[in-house]
């Protein structure tokens, strides 16, 4: 069978934004490095538990926030030469949104003094039944809620060193949640509100797919953020991730996604040969997060929700480790020696690269078979 | 004659003794739970991790905080440990030894035997599932768990609890018998090990300790025998003087 002139035209542009995207996020790289050593804006160690594995030492000081060089890449392209109204200008508004959210978080870790922490329960319990002032028991009283919210966001786990509270990233990384649900459910129209179900069909589940979508969304941001911790790792499985989805979005007609897709695959081939060990800058909370959000974004436009843990299996595989070491942490042990899992292996002596190279294997045959099912 | 705990029972108290980390050999520390701050922690970061989940710990926060184990010597090793609040508590060191003990000799899990009264439906829950993190001194001396047994009787795996001691009467203590000596089937040495604290222990000279009681006269009771540890005999004996605090001061059996 030979594909109509119109598909091949299409997939001729496709692969040309790609093109274009590698060549100007390579032009513009270095003047990126440049700022990020000028401003100092490293990999700091006070709070980095990670840096004492294997040779990783020699990570710090490494240049963060390398993801500006895909973000900022794909969002001016995309600006100039794939705006539309219907479907590019909110998978670029959210990216920037989470991507705003990792920036500060990386900023934060550089240039903040260390927080303070949130008080404890029953400290403030305690503040509500003996403080001198009657107005601040009162005001203790009403943000107790609050202070329960910002405490339980502590069982997490997450250690908030001198970034944002876990707290902050939830309540953030749920309006960005929330923006893309309301965008999809309300100005998408009807047929967005049907969900794919592999190997069936489509079928309408109304308003809960907004639910759904800020789960999913939240999921993919922070599993992408936690596989962001190799030299290589997340770079090149979101490489696979996004050029199966442009393959998807070119096959489903979703022409505009498609070329985001590309674009995305075009900046994120430049950022990998810098992120290659030994890395010239690493992604950070910027483009982790950033990225994370538009791969949520780019794969519920095309209808293939419930395939988002197989096109992004790795890092749900990360956010998973996590979630189950944190759950085990409160049973008493460890499952795994260190969480997110690429640390795991690490720490039961693989080196980086064969981590690394056997993660992103792992996941292109999970890519592969998350598009095989999507053919169905 | 003598009795003695069972090899396996044996043979773990001396891999507490003689904790193995890398190539260097120290002594487990003692962890005062007292001071402990975590809820709802790993084991090891509340006393009570066995040994091999204490040897994985140092090894994972040595890579942490980016120290050597092996440029290290044994002194510098025990003060890592202490450092970082790692070590194990009297109630968690007899309950290894006990279940050990129970295992081998009656093919039983201390766990499934102990029995958490006087708590509420969740907290009865999350310590049928932390038990070994919710066991304490007094839970292992409680009559629906042990049995007092007469001085007569002592056996090798029986323990002495010492209850509400120390200056506020505030502080539980368990020494785990592990050997008995006997003269004319009476018992004239009972030979004990505990993971405890002196004062003269300094900061890091803490942790797996063993001492004996020397019955002079079976008439009397515990505390009016000589009690040995360390070369120091009765009120220079701290684990002595802990057991003269005590209001409550017993040797008791697991109930099977």
């Amino acid at each position: 069978m030979i594909l109509p002139v119109d598909s091949i035209q299409l997939l001729r542009t496709i692969i040309g934004f790609a093109l274009v995207a590698c060549a100007v996020s390579f032009a513009w790289a270095p003047l990126l490095t440049e700022l990020l050593y000028k401003f100092n804006i490293t990999r700091q160690p006070e709070f980095d538990d990670t840096l004492g594995i294997g040779d990783r030492e020699s990570k710090k000081g490494t240049p963060i926030m390398g993801g500006l060089l895909i973000i900022i890449t794909v969002a001016v392209i995309t600006y100039f030469f794939n705006w539309t109204q219907r479907f590019t200008w909110m998978p670029i508004g959210v990216m920037l949104l989470a991507g705003g959210l990792g920036a500060a978080d990386d900023l934060f870790h550089v240039f903040k003094e260390k927080r303070r922490r949130t008080r404890k329960l029953g400290h403030v319990i305690k503040l509500i039944k003996v403080h001198k002032h009657w107005y601040k028991r009162v005001w203790y009283a009403i943000t107790l809620p609050w202070t329960m919210f910002k405490r339980s966001s502590l069982w997490l786990g997450s250690h908030p060193g001198k970034g944002l509270h876990v707290h902050e990233r939830l309540i953030m990384q749920f309006l960005t949640g929330s923006i893309t649900a309301w965008w999809v459910y309300f100005k998408l129209g009807q047929h967005w509100q049907q969900i794919y179900i592999p190997f069936d069909g489509f079928i309408d589940i109304g308003w809960l797919i907004i639910p759904l979508i800020i789960f999913f969304v939240m999921a993919t941001a922070n599993a992408v953020n936690f596989a962001d911790g190799m030299d290589g790792l997340a770079g090149g499985a979101l490489i696979i991730t996004f050029s199966g989805l442009a393959l998807l979005s070119w096959m489903e007609g979703y022409e505009e996604i498609a070329i985001l897709n590309s674009t995305a695959v075009g900046a994120l081939l430049t950022y990998t040969y810098f992120n290659i060990k030994p890395a010239r800058f690493q992604m950070g909370d910027v483009g982790s997060l950033g990225l994370g959000a538009l791969l949520a974004i780019n794969t519920i436009v095309i209808q293939k929700m419930l395939l988002l843990p197989l096109l992004g299996f790795i890092f749900y595989i990360e956010l998973i480790s996590v979630v189950l070491q944190v759950a085990s942490r409160h049973l008493g042990q460890r499952i795994f020696k260190m969480a997110p899992l690429h640390h795991h292996f690490e720490m039961i002596g693989w080196s980086e690269g064969k981590t690394v190279m056997r993660f992103w294997v792992a996941h292109g045959i999970v890519v592969l078979t998350a598009i095989w099912i999507a053919l169905y | 004659m003598k009795k003695t705990l069972s090899q396996p029972a044996l043979d773990l108290i001396e891999n507490f003794k003689n904790l193995n980390i890398g190539d260097k050999t120290i002594t487990c520390p003692y962890f005062n739970n007292r001071r402990n701050k975590v809820r709802g922690g790993l084991k090891v970061e509340v006393g009570k991790a066995s040994i091999d989940e204490i040897k994985e710990e140092v090894k994972i926060l040595s890579k942490k905080k980016r120290k050597s184990l092996e440029k290290m010597n044994e002194e510098q090793v025990k003060k890592f440990l202490v450092d970082n609040n790692i070590g194990v508590d009297c109630s968690a060191f007899a309950f290894y030894v006990l279940n050990k003990e129970i295992k081998e000799k009656n093919n039983e899990k201390l766990k499934k035997l102990i029995n958490f009264p006087n708590k509420s439906f969740l907290r009865k829950l999350i310590s049928k599932i932390r038990t070994i993190e919710n066991i304490n001194v007094k839970t292992l001396s409680q009559p629906e768990n042990s049995k007092e047994v007469g001085v007569r009787k002592i056996e090798p795996g029986d323990f002495i609890s010492i209850l509400n001691s120390g200056k506020n009467n505030s502080l539980d203590h368990i020494l785990v018998i592990h050997e008995i000596e006997y003269k004319n089937n009476l018992p004239k040495t009972i030979k004990y090990t505990h993971s405890f604290r002196w004062s003269s222990d300094g900061q890091f000279g803490h942790g797996i300790k063993q001492g004996e009681i020397k019955i002079n006269d079976l008439d009397q009771t515990l505390l009016d025998q000589d009690w040995i540890e360390a070369n120091e005999k009765n009120e220079k004996n701290e684990t002595y003087k802990r057991a003269k605090q005590a209001e409550d001061l017993t040797v008791r059996r697991i109930k099977l």
